[in-house]
């Protein structure tokens, strides 16, 4: 019974922590490509 | 007349591209005969002659476009001691410096053969060579590609994460275990950033051979977890039909100005879309002689460099240049 309890809570803290990792740090307005970027080019005929 | 072997994903675009270049007879051969005679239905008309026959054919030709699964070398040989021109899309380490051992023969048969004639090698010397004109001169050479084109494309995808790397690094040849050193690369849109990884791959053999004055070339492949795990196992599923929009980035450093200078330029567009325009293009240029005899490679000095790039960007494939901010 002990040794499930630890496994529950090894898991809990992981979870926890891969969640945190995952989904914390996602925010799409943080990078901005207005001073630079990919650009089309033509090579010079 | 222009032969193509293998009526894949590369050997189909092949045809089109040469079709679409004003090429009035083309040869298709392919071990599946099917594949074969539907490409040359396809792209037959009343003013293009496109004809499904056997390999032996092939050595009626002017120039052999081999767009078939690697090995090239033993095909090119034949080919080229026949007096036929050769174009191969062979991406493969081994076959590739194999290729390149035929110069000799090659220029005894006073005929041109085209090493890596695909996005990448390929169009990766291609760009190294466009880029140049806006070094003093140019030292480094990171290349990294993105997707695949048919199945066999694939399968050699999943090979080259299994195996050793080749770099070159200062002057020798640097081996390290395929699927290490990862690198995030931002590649032009929709693909965008992916995690690039060291494999076997052929660009820095061909690079070498094309620029010899590169002191540092590398190359990466995108992959996932999935990839690398697997990698030296046999293919868990089967591979794609035909892969989805892949992508090639090409960084050029070197000296401008007495000070240190980057260039990136890449394309996204179907890999298969890329090499078959390409090989079309180097098919082309050894017709009308823009190659001299030997083995020679997409970029190198010796090459009809302009036209062909001229030719890609006519067959539709978009270049971009990254634009970065400056750190001061």
């Amino acid at each position: 019974m002990k040794l499930f309890r630890r496994l529950l809570l090894v898991l809990s803290v992981a979870s926890t922590v891969v969640g945190i990792l995952r989904f914390g740090g996602s925010s799409k307005a943080k990078v901005t490509t207005k001073q630079g970027g990919w650009r089309s080019y033509s090579p010079p005929k | 007349m222009i032969g193509v072997i293998g009526a894949g994903l590369v050997g189909t675009r092949v045809v089109e591209q040469l079709i679409a270049a004003g090429q009035v007879q083309v040869l298709v051969s392919d071990t599946n005969v099917v594949a074969a005679k539907r490409v040359a239905q396809r792209y037959s008309d009343s003013t293009h002659q496109v004809v499904a026959g056997p390999t032996r054919a092939m050595f009626d030709t002017n120039v052999v476009v081999l767009a078939c699964p690697a090995p090239h070398a033993k095909a090119a040989r034949r080919l080229l001691e026949a007096g036929v021109g050769v174009v191969s899309c062979s991406d493969d380490v081994e076959d590739t410096l194999s290729l390149l051992d035929l110069d000799a023969i090659a220029r005894q048969s006073r005929q041109s053969l085209v090493v890596g004639a695909t996005s990448s090698p390929g169009l990766s010397g291609l760009l190294v060579r466009m880029l140049m004109s806006r070094f003093d001169s140019i030292d480094e050479a990171h290349v990294a590609v993105h997707g695949t084109a048919g199945p066999s494309c694939a399968q050699q995808h999943h090979r080259a994460l299994a195996r050793q790397s080749i770099g070159w690094h200062d002057g020798d040849w640097l081996r390290r275990p395929a699927g290490s050193g990862r690198e995030l690369c931002w590649f032009p849109d929709p693909v965008g950033p992916r995690d690039c990884y060291r494999a076997e791959l052929a660009d820095p053999v061909v690079m070498h051979h094309g620029f010899p004055e590169l002191t540092r070339v590398t190359v990466r492949v995108s992959a996932t977890r999935r990839d690398r795990l697997t990698a030296r196992l046999p293919m868990l599923t089967p591979p794609h039909a035909e892969g989805g929009i892949g992508a090639l980035r090409v960084e050029v450093r070197g000296w401008r100005n007495d000070s240190r200078h980057v260039e990136v330029i890449g394309a996204a567009d179907r890999v298969a879309h890329i090499a078959g325009s390409l090989a079309a293009a180097c098919a082309r240029g050894v017709v009308t002689g823009g190659f001299a005899s030997g083995a020679r490679v997409v970029g190198d000095s010796d090459s009809p460099n302009n036209a062909m790039l001229q030719a890609v960007v006519d067959a539709g494939i978009h270049l971009r240049e990254f634009v970065g901010t400056s750190s001061h």
